[in-house]
């Protein structure tokens, strides 16, 4: 270990110290949005003392009928350290809260009482945050689509993700549109949410006032990536999905089956990528890749037969040899995929907490918190 | 009164307020990662100097996208948003004279953003244990791919790498009798996650920092903040199986899936409770004899669907409470009448490169008036304007600065440049004598 690590260690050490918002309260009311539970988890993994009104279909979801301590999956990673408030003690609770979390659905808590403009009134320093399909903001689709609850497939689709993921070459249904492995509209969702609620904190810190904050989770993600808009906008049209060769910079920054395992390589500038054709032993097959480029404006599929040429390559070279000889190189990187199993193997995430062992009737793997600070360390507080 | 008519006179009242407004923030990071923090806290008002060593700075502007369309007016679309609301000062911290110079910057400054390969700014006495003994106050930002510290700390990262060590790859493709395959999250989603994560921890940091005085260092890992949403280990341990790879199925629905219509078009669909599985059971025939079934849960879904179009099929949805979206492309994106409503999708006129089509911010708040204001601008352009509004330097200091080669400018390259046309003594933001807005 170097002296630099070894003093970082040592510095990012959580124990014995106070976490970023202690004595912030929330109160999340987040029905079955997950997107908003997970904003209440960021919040409380910053420190935040974070209340919830329980909806127990939230509690109910699960994949394969598995319950740990009757909670589904997800409830029991975003229901963690949060205490539980009835609906009848919401309005005596409510002066008490600095942020409410609203995933109900536009109008829904204004229905008892309890939308914007009615506790913006009797609390001005409460800060409120809706995360929704479509947002609370008035638009035509926030109204038309009050009523209908979220969900992190429809976002991953309305945002314009699933488009650019999966292999068209594939035959029907496999070859449709995939979703991302993990809840990402609803992760981004959260992660706004979150960012929302602590700026509006920190402006309150200095004018005394509260606010709205409103997420949509239909247009999070693709606001926050640039290629949706961005592609559109220079291109005038889509761009076409891809499951090997980058659909951005149609390079070689891409999964690839070695002959043992998968691979990820991440040739993203031009001495990456002729560094890449030197390691799989076809040095020539640079300057042809730099033609096809160049090509694929008029001729979309120019780069098709290279491409098949370059994969069959690195079909027949095993990963770690492959890793072998990028390390030597010095470029470009290239990392197995790992599995889940072997992810959860490693020291390295236990050591950094992003993965801990709990201890909830049997042992249990759950992720932990990605928040490593030297002064305010992330909690991972217990799911049981 | 009508919900959304009250809410819309708390959004109407712009009283322009920025929350950071005051926050100085140095960034000294290249590619996604590192840029998307300061890019976000820039949408929300703080002062970002991106430092950049003359003339070519951040690679990522270079990168030919789309076969070499990406370029708009001469910068990539998307490095213009990414870098959007910065200042940029080219500044070759190599030298001793441009060391100090930084060194007096972040002793100005709030927050500190590096993406640089773990112990790089050690090296140039950059790093956060040589900083923190300038400026104590300083909230020190490094972002990679595995973390400052653990075996594999030192491995070098890009966002697939991340993907790849985080385990997500093994969460997303097919992993079927038919086909087992695995891909990668596209458009780099790791970094962009993380990143927006990361401004949550500057956030709370700052409040923290107003509590006590104390600045502190934050070590953002791109693989670790992925696994923030892998509840895969959960089911992987309480069952002794693997969560397969889902394809286009939510593993936590009880039906979901992506459909074909009878127009054509692709609809994703997902039920997440019994009542809306209860709801769909109305109009789709054989649904609750096939719950537990995925793929006859699907085959039931994708008759029911064939036989509507598009837009029949969303109307069921809204009349059925039940979530269902189109697959949208990047068209539907950009011309979607929604977004452009809601200021998901805005057009700006930006001062140098005129009219642009911007994402909006990632929220709305009420009474802010957050988001793009100008885009990026190429290498050192506003050296002037930086060093007389950070350390009160002249015009003609400035100039001394570049003739010493400790300043500099970008190179003209496609990527790195003003419009064509642009004519630096008509510039009076170039020339240091007035803001951007």
């Amino acid at each position: 270990m170097t002296e630099r690590e070894e003093v970082l260690r040592e510095l990012f050490k959580p124990e014995g110290k106070p976490a970023a918002l202690e004595g912030v309260k929330v109160l999340e009311i987040c029905g079955v949005n997950f997107g908003c539970m997970i904003a209440g988890s960021l919040l409380a993994e910053l420190g935040a003392e974070v209340y919830t009104v329980l909806d127990e279909r939230a509690a109910r979801v699960t994949a394969d009928g598995v319950y740990i301590n009757g909670v589904g999956v997800p409830y029991f990673v975003e229901g963690r350290g949060k205490k539980r408030v009835e609906w009848r003690d919401v309005e005596t609770f409510l002066p008490h809260v600095d942020i409410l979390l609203d995933g109900l659905g536009a109008g829904r808590l204004a229905a008892r009482g309890l939308g914007y403009p009615d506790v913006a009134e009797r609390y001005p320093r409460l800060i409120y945050v809706a995360v929704s399909p479509f947002g609370h903001y008035p638009t035509s689709k926030s109204r038309e689509y009050a009523e209908v609850p979220d969900s992190d497939l429809t976002g991953q689709a309305y945002n314009g993700y699933m488009a650019m993921l999966g292999n068209p070459n594939l035959p029907e249904p496999y070859s449709y549109p995939i979703r991302a492995g993990i809840w990402l509209a609803w992760a981004f969702a959260g992660a706004a949410a979150a960012m929302g609620a602590l700026s509006a904190y920190w402006q309150r810190m200095k004018t005394g006032r509260g606010t709205f904050v409103d997420v949509a989770t239909n247009d999070v993600l693709s606001v926050d990536h640039p290629y949706q808009i961005g592609a559109a906008f220079v291109l005038n049209e889509s761009r076409r999905r891809s499951p090997t060769i980058d659909a951005n910079l149609y390079v070689t920054y891409t999964t690839a089956r070695a002959k043992d395992r998968f691979v990820a390589i991440a040739s993203v500038i031009w001495p990456e990528i002729e560094a890449f054709f030197e390691i799989i032993g076809r040095p020539e097959l640079a300057e042809k890749w730099r033609d096809a480029m160049a090509q694929v404006e008029k001729d979309p599929d120019a780069i098709k037969p290279l491409e098949k040429e370059v994969f069959a390559v690195v079909r027949e070279i095993p990963a770690e040899e492959l890793i072998r000889r990028s390390r030597e190189k010095g470029k470009p990187p290239i990392a197995v995929v790992k599995t889940l199993e072997e992810v959860a193997a490693q020291v390295h995430w236990r050591l950094r907490r992003a993965i801990v062992e709990v201890s909830c009737g049997k042992k249990l793997l759950s992720p932990g918190t990605p928040y490593v600070m030297s002064e305010t360390p992330g909690r991972v507080n217990s799911p049981c | 009164m009508d919900y959304f008519k009250s809410l819309q006179s708390f959004f109407g009242t712009t009283a322009n307020s920025r929350p950071l407004e005051g926050i100085k923030v140095v960034e000294f990071s290249h590619y996604i990662l590192g840029p998307n923090v300061p890019r976000l806290l820039a949408q929300l008002g703080a002062e970002v100097v991106k430092v950049e060593p003359p003339p070519r700075g951040d690679r990522w502007k270079y990168a030919p996208m789309w076969g070499g369309k990406g370029f708009y007016k001469g910068m990539r679309i998307d490095y213009l948003y990414l870098n959007a609301n910065k200042y940029f000062l080219g500044l070759d911290f190599r030298k001793e004279e441009g060391y100090r110079l930084l060194i007096e910057l972040v002793k100005k400054a709030d927050v500190f953003v590096e993406n640089m390969e773990p112990g790089t700014l050690d090296r140039y006495g950059l790093g956060y244990l040589q900083l923190r003994e300038v400026n104590p106050r300083l909230i020190y930002v490094s972002a990679s791919g595995y973390g400052q510290f653990g075996p594999l700390h030192r491995l070098p990262s890009y966002d697939i790498i991340g993907q790849a060590e985080s385990g997500i790859m093994d969460t997303t493709g097919w992993e079927e009798e038919a086909v087992d395959e695995l891909y990668r999250l596209p458009d780099y989603p790791g970094d962009w996650l993380p990143s927006t994560m990361a401004v949550g921890a500057v956030l709370a940091a700052l409040i923290y920092r107003e509590r006590t005085g104390r600045g502190q260092y934050i070590d953002l890992s791109q693989a670790a903040s992925l696994q923030r949403f892998m509840y895969h280990f959960v089911y992987m341990s309480a069952t002794e199986r693997r969560l397969r790879r889902s394809g286009f199925f939510d593993p936590f629905a009880l039906v979901s899936g992506v459909f074909k219509t009878r127009d054509g078009r692709y609809v994703a669909v997902a039920a997440m409770t019994e009542d809306q599985v209860k709801a769909l059971a109305g109009e789709v025939e054989g649904l609750l004899e096939a719950l537990g079934d995925r793929w006859r849960v699907y085959k039931s879904v994708q008759r029911w669907v064939s036989g509507k179009t598009l837009e029949e099929v969303l109307e069921a949805g809204r009349r059925l409470k039940v979530p269902i979206q189109p697959v949208m492309t990047d068209i539907d994106v950009l011309r979607d009448p929604w977004r452009w409503e809601r200021g998901s999708v805005v057009k700006i006129f930006d001062r140098l490169y005129g009219e642009v089509v911007v994402p909006g911010p990632l929220f709305k708040m009420a009474g802010g008036d957050i988001g793009v204001k100008w885009v990026a601008r190429p290498v050192g352009y506003h050296n002037k304007l930086v060093l007389k509004k950070w350390l009160g330097y002249k015009p003609d200091e400035v100039d001394e600065l570049v003739q010493r080669g400790v300043l500099g400018y970008w190179d003209g390259q496609l990527g790195n440049t003003p419009p064509p046309g642009w004519k630096a003594e008509e510039d009076p933001v170039y020339q240091g004598e007035r803001d951007e807005v």
